[in-house]
């Protein structure tokens, strides 16, 4: 038996997990147990009859509470793999590596000074700055900078990006209230650029190289960015770039990174973590949560190749729960 | 950049689905669809059975009660579209 812990279970706010838990169980391999950890008590997942059991966390800003109840977890379940759903549990577990080792969990991430470096937007944007890494024009600011600088450098639209999401600016004075509302220490200001868009989702092997991806190109989006549907594809600079990024960064398991452009590709997003979409991985021939599992644990696993062609059609499935059981994780 | 005689192939990114009066190709690497109607369906099989632009025209001519001149010029112009696109590519 091996018992894999998956957190992340709101799918209705585009957490992956269930999205995990989906491939997992198209793996096949009915000797996995998966245990599935929420900070919500009403997150989607938990009523969703596909785990074998279900825990309610701490939030992982709640650094220690959030040992402690994997500690307690981890008496009754004894995980074996855990894989994380949030770029905060990601930061939050690399940081705490040792002791989650020293409980027998293993981890596909790596350690906290590579997570440090891609850890937020601006630190992003500076490690592809100093890597060579295409991206769109972009400047890091904060509440005090002179907006004056920054409209003279960029071009409108903008998206301001930090840890809440992107946000357009079509102008001066739209960029000016945005940036009074965030008043965040630090975030992107970054021109917004046309053209075709492309995500893939890639598994960093401990070796530190990509050992398996899938990537695709998003046929129709929602009108805050969602992909809404989107079709498998091969374009080799989409690769290119990906292994350029992830060889040079040292990135150890599952990361998302998004393009734009048209001949020429910019990377725009990077997400320490699979994406929503990460069961059409599996659909498509190359199980990546599966494959973190085996190799977290050490054994040898094959990772197909992609088949191009296959489409996702995003979905939100109702679920029908017994009112009692809705307060059963609270 | 191409002659009568020029022969085209479809790039092996390419895939194809073609029905009665219509079809679609899908490039893997772009991810772009593109759709056919009925004589850019027939022109496309007959390009995947290895014709070239001239026995393409010559044999759409049997089909079609249209001047050559102007089937030579939808072929080729069809045949460029193609290749721009990055469907086809020149193989002589």
């Amino acid at each position: 038996m091996t018992v894999v812990g998956v957190t992340g279970l709101n799918s209705f706010l585009g957490a992956p997990g269930m999205g995990i838990v989906r491939a997992l169980r198209l793996s096949g391999d009915r000797d996995l147990r998966i245990v599935g950890m929420d900070y919500s008590p009403f997150s989607d997942g938990l009523f969703s009859g596909s785990l074998d059991k279900a825990y309610v966390i701490p939030h992982p800003r709640r650094r220690r509470r959030f040992l402690e109840r994997l500690k307690e977890i981890n008496k009754v379940e004894k995980i074996d793999v855990i894989i994380p759903s949030l770029d905060e549990e990601v930061v939050l577990l690399s940081e705490m590596r040792d002791s989650i080792e020293s409980l027998g969990i293993r981890c596909l991430i790596p350690d906290s000074r590579c997570v440090s470096r891609v850890r937020d937007k601006a630190s992003q944007i500076e490690f592809m700055r100093e890597s060579g890494i295409p991206h769109p024009k972009s400047m890091i600011v904060t509440a005090s900078s002179n907006l004056d600088e920054i409209t003279r450098d960029m071009r409108f639209p903008v998206l301001i990006k930090c840890e809440d999401g992107a946000f357009p600016a079509f102008n001066e004075e739209e960029l000016r209230i945005l940036m009074r509302r965030l008043g965040r220490k630090k975030f992107v200001v970054q021109e917004y650029l046309e053209g075709d868009e492309y995500s893939i989702c890639i598994l960093a092997h401990p070796e530190g190289r990509i050992c398996g991806h899938v990537m695709q190109k998003k046929l129709a989006q929602s009108d805050i960015g969602n992909t809404l549907i989107g079709v498998v594809v091969d374009r080799r600079d989409v690769l290119e770039i990906s292994r350029d990024f992830v060889e040079k960064l040292g990135w150890i398991g599952p990361m998302e990174l998004e393009f734009i452009g048209m001949r020429e590709l910019y990377l725009t997003d990077v997400n320490l973590r699979f994406p929503a979409w990460v069961s059409l991985t599996a659909a498509a021939g190359v199980n990546l949560p599966y494959a973190v599992v085996q190799i977290a644990l050490g054994r040898k696993y094959e990772i197909g190749r992609q088949r191009t062609g296959l489409a996702i059609v995003r979905a939100v499935e109702d679920l029908y729960v017994d009112i009692f059981d809705i307060f059963k994780y609270k | 950049m191409t002659n009568q005689s020029s022969k085209f192939l479809p790039r092996k990114t390419v895939r194809d689905q073609i029905e009665d009066k219509r079809g679609y190709l899908f490039d893997e690497e772009t991810g772009y669809v593109y759709e056919l109607n009925e004589t850019g369906c027939k022109i496309w099989i007959l390009l995947k059975e290895g014709l070239s632009n001239e026995e393409i025209v010559s044999k759409m001519a049997q089909e079609y009660d249209v001047d050559v001149t102007t089937l030579e010029n939808d072929v080729k112009e069809f045949l460029k579209r193609l290749v721009e696109y990055g469907i086809l590519e020149v193989v002589r």
